[in-house]
């Protein structure tokens, strides 16, 4: 059996491949501000996606409109539909896993791959619209200063068109106190995906202590209690064009009763530093 | 090899009347037959709870390569690409480029 610590994460080395940093004017422009930084920083998008050959385009357009050569990487959760080819036809990467594994080890993938290459930032969202792209850059600002790991783009902290049912309201509320309790400091959104983490966070997620199944609440209590700076700022959060949400039916019953366990063995571990 | 050995026991505790007296004695069953149950339940719990961390173990390697065979499909398709690809034509993918 496992033992129950954590993994002690050390902070890489910069990239040796300077010539391999993305140059990108109109990110250049978005951290002009930062005196310190003559570079961008190699940032790389994570988009997981299953089945969204319908949504998947214009997202992709939306991010390529406003971040103009900037990486994008999908991954495929073994879709059955035409998610790849579409990915394919917009000029974006994609990693096509051979089975549908779920959304939080799709994402995994993603740090992983973001590790193996070397990228400093990365951004997560969701493949179905709902975020915002005009979001990304401020995602990016934020995780760059110093006073933070992981970036959470939350929706309840700035207006939106988003509306969510009452039970899953309930439930994000339900959550949301939680990891606040536990994180002391108020989190809003545990439920968001829009998010954007740098160096040693992105090497943590890309760790066995990763939560497989749904990376929510759980991953943000395990952040705080290896010392990692979370923060949220508001985002725009658009209504899912897709009718059914990944948590329904029963597998609403099964998100939370796991989501539940996942912070109960969160709280079992040993506090760990994360340098 | 806990197939085995359980097996042998139980095979030992059904045939000789001594050992599946002096066990229940041990155990304060009053009937031999539950003595015999709750040695075989008590096992089959403890081969469900043994496979069951296997099992999870297992799961947990199958993600880790599903993963990694992901990752090296999509650097072997760039690669093939790059191959294939006449030198005077650039690359169009972002990453490819990084």
């Amino acid at each position: 059996m496992k033992t129950l610590s954590y993994q002690t994460f050390k902070p890489q080395t910069q990239p040796q491949n300077e010539a391999a940093v993305i140059q990108m004017d109109d990110v250049a422009e978005t951290f002009s501000s930062q005196e310190h930084l003559t570079k961008p920083p190699k940032t790389l998008i994570i988009i997981p996606a299953y089945n969204e050959e319908k949504n998947i385009g214009a997202v992709l357009k939306g991010i390529q409109k406003i971040l103009p050569g900037f990486p994008i990487l999908v991954i495929n959760d073994g879709s059955s539909d035409n998610t790849e080819e579409v990915v394919l036809e917009h000029n974006a990467d994609v990693i096509s896993l051979p089975y549908n594994s779920g959304y939080g080890i799709a994402l995994q993938t993603g740090f992983l791959y973001a590790v193996k290459n070397n990228f400093s930032i990365v951004v997560q969202m969701d493949s179905d619209g709902q975020h915002d792209p005009e979001n990304i850059k401020d995602l990016i600002e934020e995780v760059q200063k110093d006073d933070c790991d992981v970036v959470i783009g939350s929706r309840f902290l700035s207006k939106n068109s988003y509306k969510s049912s009452l039970a899953r309201h309930a439930g994000m509320l339900l959550f949301g106190s939680i990891a606040s309790l536990l994180c002391g400091q108020k989190v809003t959104d545990p439920t968001s995906g829009f998010q954007a983490l740098k160096g040693s966070a992105i090497r943590f997620a890309a760790s066995d202590n990763y939560p497989p199944d749904y990376p929510d609440a759980d991953f943000i209590i395990l952040m705080n209690r290896c010392g990692f700076k979370v923060k949220e700022i508001p985002v725009t959060m658009h209504a899912s064009p897709v009718k059914e949400s990944m948590h329904h039916g029963h597998k609403t019953i099964y998100y939370v009763f796991k989501m539940f366990l996942s912070i109960f063995v969160t709280l079992l571990r040993r506090k760990s530093s994360k340098s | 090899m806990g197939w085995l050995v359980t097996g042998t026991l139980m095979l030992i505790l059904s045939v000789s009347e001594d050992a599946i007296r002096w066990v229940s004695g041990l155990v304060g069953a009053t009937l031999f037959t539950s003595t015999l149950f709750f040695f075989g339940l008590l096992f089959l719990m403890i081969i469900c709870l043994h496979f069951s961390i296997r099992i999870s173990a297992l799961t947990q390697q199958v993600r880790t390569l599903t993963q990694h065979v992901g990752i090296l499909d999509h650097e072997k398709k760039i690669l093939e690409k790059k191959i294939h690809q006449p030198p005077w034509q650039t690359s169009t993918s972002n990453l490819e480029q990084t």
